[in-house]
């Protein structure tokens, strides 16, 4: 599955808002909600939908969505 | 065979075979089944296809059967907008499992609260949220709940400012508190501390803490905060604790709060191993030390919550070590929910909200068969027959709830005779009849027989969980009286038990004595409700009850019981206000108040502290301000005795008139009529009476006149 596709859902879940434009350069800048919350909770949530576990230095690299899409490509050999 | 999980739909639609062909070979694969992740994954794999295929997918769906061919239809509807069609979708797929699905449950929620139909999301969020669902559900219901809580159609039956006050981050904790409180009928406004700065907030009295307010506060520390080494800390250990216990002091002196302390986590393997258990100054006893001293005799209004019971419920493990490091996460997030509920169920008992019922079918859900069929030698109960151990271990689940205070009634499609027998004759029962106080045995259904056992015993339907085996009759209930609760879950009796000690129903604050008492009395109502369906007068057996009312004012000795009924008492209210613990208190000492208690007594036995009657003295005229009577002792005449002292303690004190007005709520219609019932006059404004002390009370023969020296 398209793994921006997942993580568009599981983003737009979070700040509630099934409409907001998801990219792959999409940052907090962008989208008001977008705050601390979300952030922690978008990387568990993308953790669980393709069981994986991302190392904590990973992590300090996710600036954007494309940068969560790129690891979660990395962790999943695809 | 199981239906395909996430992985496995996720892999037929990688393996090159087209869309629809996908689809239509995990449908075949599902058949009947149902996986919920599955059934996620599979719409997600179809959704972006729908737009380029959407005749051969529709062409796929209507051809097949089965839960998640509805599931995947009722997706693409929602995403194109056509939401009566979802909803519709949805709600024909929950007809189709066996169980509900909370996933299910949240998506029709979120359609029906599209289509503006807020009565029927609630219902269903409400459903989806008892059924144990996964952080990530939590999640995804999280926002939709806020919204709902914000709609005028949904009601709470209480108001609650909740502050959480930690050591960790506790920011994810937050959405399965606000969904269980949800879920509760509690109106929830949150206070969330800084991490780590409890002291500080509790201590200055200008932080944001003490500008909230809090009606509540929980406080949740963990073991990494005693920062232990394998043998030794303890002084480090006592030091922490006694700040708590201060905290709490603190707490209560400035906003009267009830406080939900949650114990330390025991400390998972360390560099000592055993050692850490066995020697005086090792790890993992120390803590057991902490909790101990957190448990010892908490002053009124603290609760103590030990993590080890959600540890234990829980199927994983509750404290992630690499969640705390990287983002001070405890405990576990997929231990959040059930901590959660577990907190939410003491703001349910201190806020008068826990279940008082436990209303149990028969057949296959006290013993395995049916009796009517099978006779007393087929049913399935007892040893050595797993399965008659494991009905037998629900029964005695059900009489160490009944010792507890909790009322057992019976509801079962069944001829009494047959319904009976088993209590009567079989060995293996542990329930016997007189355990159970409304015994409901016949053809009607069982919403009717529901609505019967409340109404006998003077309940609200709210106050009743029902178990019962069969699905079908757990839906109907739960359709016709969405007020009770139905424990969901599977249909053998480890998982029913399982299931109803997972809902945390009938918490209590404390136990007192009158919940020991509590069965006594409701059978005696139950009688008399009975006779008065049977022709006796109730005169009659009001004189034959033998009743003697001791009163007293309210002390410090009967100040927490005073408190609950409070909290508690929705019927026979005049007024219903809720006075907190420290009002009473403040009210009880003050001389501008006449407040006292009453407790009934007759040949069932004591009932207990089960009437309070408040009023403001004035100069020439009292003022009644709270009047209210615990539903066991309701058709006593206690009313007309309870009227009486206050009248003559009027009279002493040179008033010349007592006045009362009745403000009327959603529940308390039983004392719309009371005043003018009892021989008030209308006066005053609209909806107030007035007594001239001159004219005296009318005469009680059944009650006689007890002492206020019987300990309470």
């Amino acid at each position: 599955m398209d793994i921006l596709f997942a993580v568009t859902k599981i983003f737009r879940e979070l700040v509630g808002d099934d409409a907001v434009p998801v990219a792959m350069d999409t940052s907090p800048e962008d989208v008001p909600d977008w705050d601390s919350i979300v952030q922690l909770n978008l990387v568990l949530m993308t953790e669980l939908e393709f069981a994986i576990r991302f190392a904590t230095a990973d992590m300090a690299t996710i600036r954007t969505i494309g940068d969560l899409v790129r690891l979660v490509e990395r962790y999943t050999g695809r | 065979m199981a239906p395909p999980g996430r992985d496995q739909v996720r892999f037929a639609f990688q393996i090159g075979l087209d869309g629809p062909k996908a689809l239509d070979a995990v449908l075949a694969a599902s058949g009947t089944g149902f996986s919920p992740d599955g059934a996620e994954a599979l719409a997600d794999a179809v959704a972006p296809l729908w737009a380029g295929s959407r005749d051969r997918i529709a062409e796929v769906l209507a051809a097949a059967t089965g839960p998640t061919a509805l599931f995947v239809a009722a997706r693409l509807a929602q995403q194109d907008g056509r939401r009566d069609e979802a909803l519709a979708q949805f709600k024909a797929l929950a007809a189709a499992l066996p169980v509900p699905d909370a996933g299910v449950q949240i998506y029709m929620g979120r359609v029906a609260t599209a289509l503006g139909k807020m009565a029927e999301a609630v219902a269903a969020v409400r459903l989806g949220l008892s059924l144990d669902p996964s952080y990530g559900l939590h999640l995804k219901a999280e926002k939709l709940v806020r919204s709902l809580m914000r709609s005028p159609e949904w009601q709470p039956s209480r108001h609650l400012r909740l502050a959480i006050l930690g050591t960790s981050t506790t920011a994810l904790l937050a959405g399965p508190l606000v969904n269980a409180c949800f879920r509760a009928g509690i109106a929830v406004e949150l206070y969330q501390g800084a991490h780590g700065a409890w002291r500080q907030e509790i201590l200055d009295s200008s932080s944001a803490l003490h500008a909230f307010a809090p009606q509540a506060a929980i406080l949740l520390v963990n073991s990494r905060d005693l920062a232990l080494p394998p043998d030794g800390g303890r002084e480090r250990m006592a030091e922490f604790c006694a700040d708590l216990r201060h905290a709490w002091g603190e707490l209560r002196a400035r906003h009267d709060c009830h406080i939900i302390q949650v114990g330390f986590d025991r400390p998972g393997e360390g560099a000592w191993g055993t050692l850490e258990d066995q020697l005086p100054q090792g790890r993992r006893r120390v803590v057991d030390e902490a909790n101990r001293i957190l448990a010892d005799d908490p002053p009124p209004g603290v609760v103590f919550l030990h993590p080890g019971r959600a540890a234990s419920l829980l199927g994983g493990a509750f404290v992630s070590e690499r969640e705390w490091m990287r983002s001070r996460q405890y405990p576990a997030v997929e231990a959040l929910p059930l901590l959660a509920d577990l907190i939410v169920a003491q703001c349910r008992a201190f806020l008068g909200l826990s279940a008082k019922v436990l209303a149990l079918d028969l057949d296959n859900t006290l013993w395995g068969g049916v009796v009517a069929e099978d006779g007393i030698a087929g049913i399935v109960l007892g040893p050595p027959d797993p399965m008659g151990e494991a009905y037998q271990a629900l029964q005695d689940h059900a009489l160490e709830l009944k010792a507890r205070g909790v009322i057992l009634a019976v509801c079962s499609k069944n001829n009494v005779a047959d319904a009976q027998l088993p209590f009567r004759e079989h060995d293996a029962m542990r329930l016997r009849l007189d355990d159970v106080v409304v015994f409901r045995a016949n053809w009607d259904d069982k919403a009717a027989n529901l609505s019967e056992v409340a109404r006998q015993l003077d309940l609200g339907l709210d106050s009743i969980v029902f178990l019962d085996d069969n699905p079908v009759e757990r839906a109907w209930v739960r359709d016709r009286l969405p007020q009770v609760t139905v424990v969901e879950g599977s249909s053998d009796p480890w998982t029913m038990r399982a299931a109803l000690e997972r809902g945390f129903h009938f918490e209590t604050v404390a136990l007192t004595e009158d919940d020991r008492n509590r069965h006594g009395s409701y059978r005696a109502r139950a009688e008399l409700t009975d006779l008065r369906q049977g022709g006796s007068t109730v005169e009659d057996f009001l004189a034959d009850l033998g009743m003697t009312c001791h009163h007293g004012p309210v002390d410090t000795l009967t100040l927490s019981r005073v408190a609950q009924l409070i909290a508690k008492t929705n019927q026979f209210n005049l007024t219903t206000p809720r006075y907190s613990l420290g009002e009473v208190g403040d009210m009880a000492a003050s001389s501008e108040w006449w407040c006292r208690w009453f407790r009934l007594a007759d040949r069932f036995g004591d009932h207990g502290l089960t009437g309070l009657l408040f009023a403001r003295r004035g100069e020439t005229a009292w003022e009644i301000d709270t009047w209210l009577m615990s539903c066991r002792v309701l058709g006593r005449r206690m009313e007309d005795f309870m009227l009486g002292r206050l009248l003559a303690a009027a009279g002493d004190a040179g008033a010349v008139q007592v006045r009362a007005r009745y403000l009327p709520t959603a529940k308390n219609a039983p004392v719309a009529d009371l005043l003018p019932r009892l021989g008030f006059v209308a006066g005053g404004g609209e909806g107030e009476y007035v007594w001239d002390t001159a004219r005296p009370a009318a005469p009680c023969p059944f009650i006689a006149e007890g002492s206020a020296d019987v300990q309470r």
